[in-house]
């Protein structure tokens, strides 16, 4: 999001007049817009910082003042307090605590990266006078107004390697429209000119012919530009969506936490699809019927400027009642959609409850509930049917009225020979054809907005930042010792509520750490960023003495082996899921793999074996079996560093036993991070780091740290009531 | 060694019982023989399990076994593994949701009745095919461009 927000000209020079000092810095390091005014109205307020203030302004009567000015280096202090419902920016002042503004929930995000820009530039050591301006690469806002035009920009960009295709298919569009005017005007000469006198009888072939012609090569015309724009059209929404998947693939982990896997698929299925229908349907049919109207309203007036106004009349009344009547069938339709998804949804109730229902003898109460959904529905569809079987032929009224002041006003002048018959035909033929694309373009206009959004919507995807792979200088590490080292980490998923703090720890090659502590206690924070999904706030991680972020991200987690609490598995094979880190392994190193994850007898067992389809996310196989198709999977990808998060549930005590083993050979001469839950693998790690409320407060064996009888000690013993086999929960 | 040696196992078998597997000295009866990969690699990696159903090993070449245990596990992996070839699709009709073809196969001519032709077919590879019918049987289009033409205009209607 844009750290530097929009401000209103009155506001800038309020801001001028207040910070003169300021001015021949000449300007805002950046604006940040909020929804709550300090004393908690919804009311747009703003924080605003130049090179030497920090200034909160809000709107108060259509009128912008400052209610809070601040010189940067007096603020020795700024942290976020979250209230319920909203939080608060708090600022340090001479010891002091000020109450800078309020916020709702929804720029809460935008706040936090306000926030912890701000930090480099507050206090006496802020030095706002050799600091560049803290602006992110703007990511281009999509929903604002101003954004369709960047959206056309972008669908013609899309469109811009076809071009050749493009031209010449619209240019095929416009000689269609062009045959299209041709009929009727031969038809006047036919009937003016042909049909009256005998001598020129011989000429009525040729008409004919010509009129035949006409016709086979709009056909002729017509296929060619829509075979080629439907090849183009599909070539657009492929492209879409191959951009789409790429980008996917490459967003960062952070993205993915703010979005519903739901909506993302849409946007892959249908929102890259409506590339496809503004160049199939939209752009070709504006442009062939808007040529249309224009052709004929040249023609019609050509041929009797008099009657051509007169066939301009009803026109007005057709926009307007296309308009009306489809926003007043809109909202019908609206309701029967909305009917019809409260009835799916008590239906689909009803049968997947099946069960519940008749253990507690509700089937008529149900039968009765779903009949007032039906009705409901039935309403709702009779509503729609029976109105636009009324509105369209009043639509078609006002559309033969044009037809009626033709034979009103062409009669009377045929009658007095200032028109030819053949002229009076050719107009009503005209005239048939004129109102159709007039309606149709009306109609579409309320595509647009529908149609637009969908396009916003992908290019939204598309432009999002995606991980930063290479940074500026990578430094070359194709194979890792597995010497780890944290250095003071600190790390919050929001700016300034740090999730980790000050983490120290050197891990020597191939020995394990098991990280332990209450749920919340930072453990699976810590392997989130041993993996790169986020980076650390404070402090770095070092792999063989080199920061992780100076590494290449595909080399770094190319060497990590990540196995999951609850492993994800892909829909395919076990061999497939087997070879997901090494698609290059051998069928001998799959079972070599499998053996080791102790795997290798249950899928052997399977009817398919090794070619068992495993069922969407691994669903076909159990708890146990997928936890040892991923161990076995991690032990083919043959990682330097392992990152273990043992499960919490309950297994058999047999399958527990083999997990624990294949876990064994899998941790063998590797570096091993492992979020513990099971007393024994607390007893085989080398050392065990606790933490609590994300700082580090014991490290240590298990039997150090048990004679210590601190916090693991305590976490034990709760762990031990609790059960005798499943570790402490985390 | 996760793999057998193929030189050192040997099958036996007397008339219609299950046969009996020697790994290198040691007997085990009724021995029950599977294929690791049955779809994607039939040839290879063959593993076996003693009458207990406990896994005794894996053999990654078996044509490399002397002849005998060659023959005796190709016939085991036939007796196994029911999955009957088809070389021609005479008929599609659908009847009440279900469709119903009629095949002939290796094993004879069939009807198969299927009721989710997406669920039901499979393509394993390019051109092979597997179909499962509404009753968990399996039959298999090894290459589907050898079957005449109108049987592959039948089947490539629906993948």
């Amino acid at each position: 999001m844009p750290l530097l927000s929009k401000i209103p000209n009155e506001l800038y020079s309020l801001l001028r007049t207040r910070f003169p000092a300021d001015a021949d810095k000449a300007e805002l390091i950046f604006a940040c817009r909020t929804d709550l005014a300090p004393d908690g109205r919804i009311q747009e307020s703003m924080l605003l910082v130049t090179r030497r203030h920090l200034a909160v302004a809000t709107l108060s009567d259509g009128q912008w003042s400052l209610t809070h000015s601040l010189p940067l280096v007096d603020i020795t202090g700024l942290n976020v307090e979250p209230l319920v419902g909203a939080s608060a920016l708090m600022a340090k002042v001479d010891g002091r605590e000020i109450r800078l503004l309020r916020y709702s929930h929804a720029v809460a995000q935008d706040m936090s990266d306000a926030v912890e820009s701000l930090l480099h530039l507050i206090g006496p050591d802020g030095s706002p006078d050799h600091t560049e301006p803290v602006i992110e690469d703007p990511v281009p806002d999509w929903s604002s107004r101003e954004a369709h035009l960047r959206t056309f920009r972008r669908l013609w960009a899309f469109c811009l390697p076809h071009w050749r295709t493009l031209v010449i298919a619209m240019a095929v569009t416009i000689v269609a429209s062009a045959i299209d005017l041709l009929p009727p005007y031969l038809t006047m000469i036919l009937v003016d000119q042909v049909l009256v006198d005998m001598s020129t009888y011989m000429y009525l072939p040729l008409i004919v012919a010509l009129l035949a012609v006409s016709r086979i090569v709009h056909t002729g015309v017509t296929v060619v530009s829509g075979r080629m724009l439907a090849v183009l059209g599909d070539r657009l929404a492929f492209d879409a969506r191959s951009e789409l998947l790429n980008v996917l693939q490459l967003l960062p982990l952070k993205y993915y936490d703010m979005q519903q896997t739901g909506g993302l698929m849409a946007r892959i299925a249908r929102d890259a699809k409506s590339i496809h229908y503004f160049w199939i349907d939209f752009a070709p049919q504006v442009i062939q019927q808007g040529l249309l109207v224009i052709g004929m309203t040249a023609v019609l007036f050509y041929l009797n400027w008099e009657l051509a106004f007169l066939v301009l009349i009803p026109i007005p009344a057709i926009i307007f009642a296309s308009i009306h009547i489809k926003r007043y069938l809109m909202w019908f339709y609206g309701r029967s959609w909305d009917s019809w998804a409260t009835f799916f949804e008590r239906v689909n109730d009803a049968l997947a409850g099946i069960r519940v229902v008749k253990i507690f003898a509700q089937e008529k109460r149900q039968s009765r509930d779903m009949h007032l959904e039906n009705e409901k529905v039935f309403t709702a569809e009779r509503n729609i049917h029976v109105r636009s079987r009324t509105v369209r032929p009043l639509l078609a009224f006002i559309v033969s009225v044009g037809g009626l002041l033709v034979w009103w006003y062409g009669g009377r002048q045929v009658q007095s020979a200032e028109m030819t018959i053949g002229m009076l035909m050719a107009f009503f033929l005209y005239l048939s054809m004129f109102y159709n694309p007039v309606q149709q373009l009306t109609s579409m206009a309320d595509w647009i907005p529908e149609m637009m959004t969908a396009i916003t919507r992908t290019f939204e995807v598309i432009d999002s930042p995606i991980e930063d792979y290479t940074p500026g200088e990578t430094v070359d590490v194709p194979r890792f010792e597995g010497r780890l080292e944290l250095q003071d980490v600190n790390f919050g998923y929001v700016a300034h509520q740090p999730v980790l703090k000050g983490i120290n720890l050197h891990v020597e090659p191939g020995e394990m750490i098991g990280l332990v502590g209450h749920s919340g206690a930072g453990k699976s924070t810590l392997i989130k960023l041993m993996c790169r999904f986020y980076d650390v706030d404070g402090g770095g991680i070092l792999i063989d003495g080199i920061d992780v972020r100076r590494m290449d991200l595909m080399q770094l987690r190319s060497q990590i082996g990540y196995v999951e609490q609850d492993p994800f598995l892909f829909s395919g094979s076990v061999t497939d899921n087997i070879r997901f880190g090494n698609r290059e392994a051998s069928r001998e190193e799959i079972i070599e793999a499998a053996i080791n994850a102790n795997a290798h007898e249950f899928i052997v067992k399977l009817p398919d074996g090794y070619d068992t389809p495993v069922g969407e996310r691994g669903g076909r196989l159990s708890g146990g079996e997928r936890q040892r198709v991923a161990i076995a999977r991690a032990i083919l990808h043959d990682p330097r560093i392992l990152i273990l998060d043992e499960p919490t549930s309950a297994l058999d005590l047999e399958t527990e036993k083999k997990i624990q083993e294949a876990l064994g050979r899998l941790m063998e001469g590797r570096t091993t991070l492992a979020i513990a839950h099971r007393l024994s693998t607390l007893r085989d790690a080398d050392r065990l780091l606790v933490l609590k409320n994300g700082e580090p407060v014991e490290l240590g064996t298990h039997e150090e740290l048990l004679n210590r009888q601190g916090e693991y000690y305590r976490l034990v013993q709760l762990h031990t009531n609790v059960s005798s086999i499943v570790g402490v929960e985390g | 060694m996760s793999f057998l040696d193929p030189a050192a196992i040997r099958l036996e078998r007397r008339e219609e019982q299950p046969p009996t597997l020697s790994i290198a000295g040691d007997l085990f009866f009724n021995v029950k023989i599977r294929q690791a990969f049955p779809l994607s690699f039939e040839s290879r990696y063959i593993t076996f399990f003693d009458q207990e159903d406990e896994y005794l090993g894996i053999v990654a070449d078996p044509e490399a076994c002397d002849e005998d245990t060659c023959r005796i596990i190709r016939d085991e992996i036939e007796w196994r593994y029911f999955r009957p070839r088809i070389e021609r699709v005479l008929e599609m009709e659908g009847r009440g949701g279900t469709s119903i073809f009629s095949v002939e196969t290796d094993r004879g001519a069939v009807k198969i009745p299927m009721r989710d032709l997406r669920e039901g077919m499979m393509e394993l590879s390019p051109g092979r095919i597997l179909i499962t019918d509404e009753h968990g049987n399996r039959y298999e289009i090894p290459d589907l461009d050898r079957l005449d033409r109108r049987s592959r205009r039948l089947i490539r209607r629906l993948i």
